[in-house]
């Protein structure tokens, strides 16, 4: 048997494959830029003040004890003599209009703008310790009115950066906070209550006069998530198709299968839990896990891809070892960078999706401990990501150094064995090409969706949706990829011709094996270079 | 409900006539209005009223220290109006005032009608850029479900559209008559209507995996109304002389005028010079600038025609500057606990005060 697909694909049927591949690739820009629309949506509540003639009720998890849009609302410009600040309700329904939501529209994200005015008599820092008492509800369609469920509460602590304007009756401009997230939209209709507890202990005491605050929310769009989701579904079983067929072929073969096998089929089954369409679920039930499960999953997807990278550079490198490692283990240190960098980040994860689950006004950067707790896991993640960079680097170059003096020997070769050379020399040289224009064009395309996301997009009629473009397209760009490597680094089951290599037209050449050759390990062949060489 | 345009000018009249002559508005105002329709909803009517009272405000604000300083007579609508410099601030001013309100209503989801609505978009493509009768009824049913479908696809957040659209008809719909006048106040209120959008602050928040910045969602905020007058202020410096009577063989073109094609939606636009200040204008309610306070404020926070104001306001008009010297009692020491407890101590401070006399 000689080696892999990529090898012996004449150029006419690989430019085929390509071709088909590149096609699929346009379609998957296509679908996300002229089909779906931006990938998520919001909308900005401008939150109504209510009156609350009984405070100390307020934290009692009374179902009944709700304020809706038919509360008696306040105008926080009017004086108010003789009422204080727990009198005070804030209240948001989401969504706006009489609109619902959809299970759809998946996850909810809700930012607070806080407004204040200044006043001449009022001093207030430039940091704000805004300290809230919130409720957050729920109802459903076919609920009466008034019925709202109870959802989670909290006393949650933000820190609100603002810069004065120095003049009477002027808006300080101040930063957005995160005030809730929700894994899942399960429900109909949202209600948030939340008031800002004044005391004597200096909770809110920095706080100046608040004209308006308001609730901006963010939801998946309903129509993102449909071609995402058919997206998923197209994908999902053509690389389930892909795997089984690229394991048969493994097992097809007298031996067992090496490393890079292994490793081609831990990508695969990664991309396959990451491209299996389980949201579809969330329309059924209520899953609030479902956007930590959908970090994990694409964590677990990237640290496959990474390690299957460091590991091809490897195999390929340790030609003049003439030792064939062909384990994990020979790898750990290798590996370990992206074992701590995804660890770092999961934990990360856990500590604020994950608790989210619990309490969705949950945040850890609020708390000194919780922001330098973050911060150290990102560090950390960072610095394994450097160390992955330069590990990855390091071992390319050395594949190109190695491959480059080998090269040299390559003329005083014989015919075929020198095809045979450059066949896997080629075919290092196809992932090196293939991978490199992939990461780059995710470089590119995250750094485009910041910018088309930075443009002011009123007055313009362009019906191309850019980030939903760039979102679909990279997440298929990625699914090719794995599809092109499983296909082309497949065992090939082409027979050896003997001998009979040269064709006369150069294009048609097919790369094989010299029938002597002792290695049944056709993937890492290029090992067994140094001892070829000698050889020859 | 359809609403017939008559009526609309009715309640348009009521709503300026309110504006002018009593600053505040009572919500009783509104329970008087016999029509509930779709677009006279009592909560879109105050908060038009609202928006007109904001729109005064602000005005009087920015231009506190300058020779017309922006009084209640001008926001009054009378025939005799003249299409000047500061009459285009102040239709600005207004329609800029009522996007901005109904704008912030429509985020309290207190009016029907507003949210997503795409079909607007086009309809201002197919007709021409100003409408003088209040043609432009929104097609309810239609756009109600054309909400439906787009929040069920694409999620929607615009709504200065419905400020924009509501303005458009409120204010344009008022515009009949003299050519030349109602074009000139057309383009204003048109100005007014996109500053609102012009000025919005872009908020962005990331939400990709793990929070980061993989999927980033940005939505506009709305503008302090302040900051919307102070716009208009600066546009008022640079505000073009329009020639709308057709009369290019005329020789009253000259370089200065420019023509109505080249004015942008961004630049005020006028016709008629304005009076002198200085002096009083008993037909048009204009006291002249006798009597008016001025500063000599030198605090980092005053402004250069601040500064100046008593320059600008009395020797320049030939007034004298009257200086006051009194005592007041004023609040300082104050401890503010939200929402409603300011403590202050009361002190006694000389203050120097001037007028021109």
């Amino acid at each position: 048997m000689p080696g892999t697909i990529l090898e012996n694909l004449s150029g006419r049927k690989l430019s085929i494959l390509v071709g088909i591949l590149l096609i699929c690739q346009i379609a998957c820009f296509l679908i996300g830029g002229f089909v779906a629309p931006s990938p998520a949506g919001s909308q900005s509540i401008l939150t109504t003040v209510c009156y609350d003639d009984q405070p100390d009720l307020f934290n009692k998890n009374d179902d009944n004890r709700w304020f809706t849009p038919k509360c008696k609302s306040i105008n926080l410009q009017d004086k108010h003599s003789g009422l204080n600040a727990t009198n005070f309700v804030f209240m948001g329904k989401m969504p706006l209009y009489n609109m619902d939501f959809s299970r759809w529209h998946q996850n909810l994200v809700g930012v607070l703008q806080v407004e204040m005015e200044h006043k001449k008599e009022i001093t207030t820092t430039n940091v704000i310790d805004l300290t809230l008492d919130v409720k957050l509800g729920y109802r459903n369609k076919e609920d009466p009115d008034d019925k709202w469920t109870y959802h989670s509460s909290s006393v949650e602590k933000r820190i609100v950066e603002c810069s004065s304007p120095n003049k009477d009756g002027y808006s300080y401009s101040c930063s957005t906070v995160q005030l809730f997230e929700l894994g899942s939209l399960h429900h109909d209709y949202y209600l948030l209550n939340f008031r800002i507890p004044v005391d004597d202990k200096g909770t809110n005491a920095n706080l100046g006069f608040i004209s308006d605050i308001y609730l901006i929310i963010i939801h998946m769009n309903v129509g993102f998530t449909k071609v995402w989701l058919s997206l998923k579904t197209v994908l999902f079983p053509v690389l389930i198709a892909i795997m089984v067929w690229f394991w048969n072929r493994v097992h097809l073969l007298q031996r067992t299968p090496v490393l890079l096998e292994y490793l081609l089929m831990i990508v695969g089954g990664t991309l396959a839990i990451l491209d299996a369409p389980i949201e579809f679920l969330t329309l059924y039930f209520d899953i609030p896990f479902m956007l930590l499960l959908g970090d994990i999953r694409q964590g677990v997807f990237y640290a496959a891809l990474l390690s299957f990278w460091i590991i091809f550079a490897g195999e390929h490198m340790l030609i003049q070892d003439g030792v064939h490692k062909n384990s994990l283990k020979a790898y750990w240190m290798h590996l370990s960078g992206i074992l701590v960098g995804c660890l770092s980040l999961l934990i990360f994860d856990l500590c604020e999706r994950g608790v989210h689950l619990h309490n969705p006004f949950y945040s850890i950067w609020v708390t000194p401990i919780g922001t330098n707790l973050a911060l150290s896991f990102i560090i950390l993640a960072g610095i394994s990501a450097g160390i992955y960079f330069i590990f990855l680097c390091y071992m390319i170059w050395m594949a190109y150094r190695n491959i480059s003096i080998k090269r040299s020997v390559l003329p005083t070769m014989s015919t075929a064995r020198r095809l045979h050379y450059e066949g896997i020399i080629y075919r290092f040289n196809f992932l090196m090409l293939v991978t490199v224009v992939c990461a780059a064009v995710t470089i590119v395309s995250f750094i485009l969706s910041q910018i088309a996301e930075g443009q002011n997009k009123w007055d313009e009629n362009v019906e191309l949706e850019v980030s939903s473009a760039l979102f679909t397209g990279v997440y298929g760009m990625w699914n090719i990829y794995t599809f092109a490597m499983l296909i082309l680094y497949a065992p090939s089951h082409k027979q050896w011709p003997t001998d009979s290599l040269c064709g006369d037209n150069g294009e048609e050449v097919e790369f094989s094996r010299l029938p002597t050759d002792p290695s049944p390990n056709e993937i890492s062949s290029l090992t067994t270079f140094a001892g070829k060489a000698s050889i020859d | 409900m359809k609403m017939n345009s008559a009526h609309l000018l009715f309640v348009t009249f009521l709503l300026l006539m309110y504006c002018s002559v009593s600053f505040t508005w009572s919500s009783s105002i509104s329970s008087i209005l016999p029509v509930k329709g779709p677009i006279l909803q009592p909560e879109l009517f105050e908060s038009l009223a609202n928006g007109a009272q904001k729109a005064m405000r602000a005005c009087q604000t920015v231009f506190k220290w300058d020779k017309w300083n922006c009084p209640e007579s001008s926001f009054s609508r009378r025939i005799k109006e003249k299409a000047t410099k500061e009459q285009a601030v102040v239709h600005a001013m207004l329609s800029a005032g009522l996007v901005h309100s109904v704008t912030k209503n429509c985020s309290k989801g207190i009016l029907k009608g507003c949210g997503c609505n795409p079909q607007l978009r086009g309809l201002s493509q197919t007709n021409p850029k100003y409408i003088t009768s209040s043609r432009l009824i929104r097609p309810k049913e239609h756009s109600n479900k054309k909400i439906k479908v787009e929040w069920s696809w694409g999620g929607c957040s615009d709504d200065v559209e419905y400020g924009q659209s509501l303005a458009k008809k409120v204010l344009d719909g008022l515009e009949i008559g003299n050519y030349s006048k109602s074009y000139a106040n057309l383009h204003n209120n048109l100005v007014g209507r996109t500053i609102i959008r012009n000025t919005m602050i872009k908020k962005c928040k990331c939400h990709g995996v793990s929070g980061s910045c993989s999927l980033q969602t940005c939505w506009m905020h709305i503008a302090p109304f302040h900051k919307i007058a102070k716009v208009i202020r600066q546009r008022y410096k640079k505000a073009v002389k329009i020639n709308v009577e057709n009369r290019a063989s005329d020789s009253m073109s000259s370089s200065s005028i420019t023509k109505i094609s080249d004015i942008s939606k961004h630049q005020l636009a006028f016709i008629e010079t304005s009076p002198d200040y200085c002096l009083a204008d008993s037909s048009m309610g204009w006291p002249g600038t006798k009597g008016r306070p001025c500063s000599r404020s030198r605090t980092e926070t005053s402004t250069r025609l601040e500064k100046r104001s008593c320059k600008n306001l009395c020797r320049h008009c030939g007034h004298k500057v009257r200086r006051y010297k009194r005592e007041i009692k004023m609040n300082c020491n104050c401890s503010f606990k939200w929402c409603c407890e300011v403590k202050c101590d009361i002190c006694t401070e000389t203050v120097v005060e001037f007028f021109c006399d």
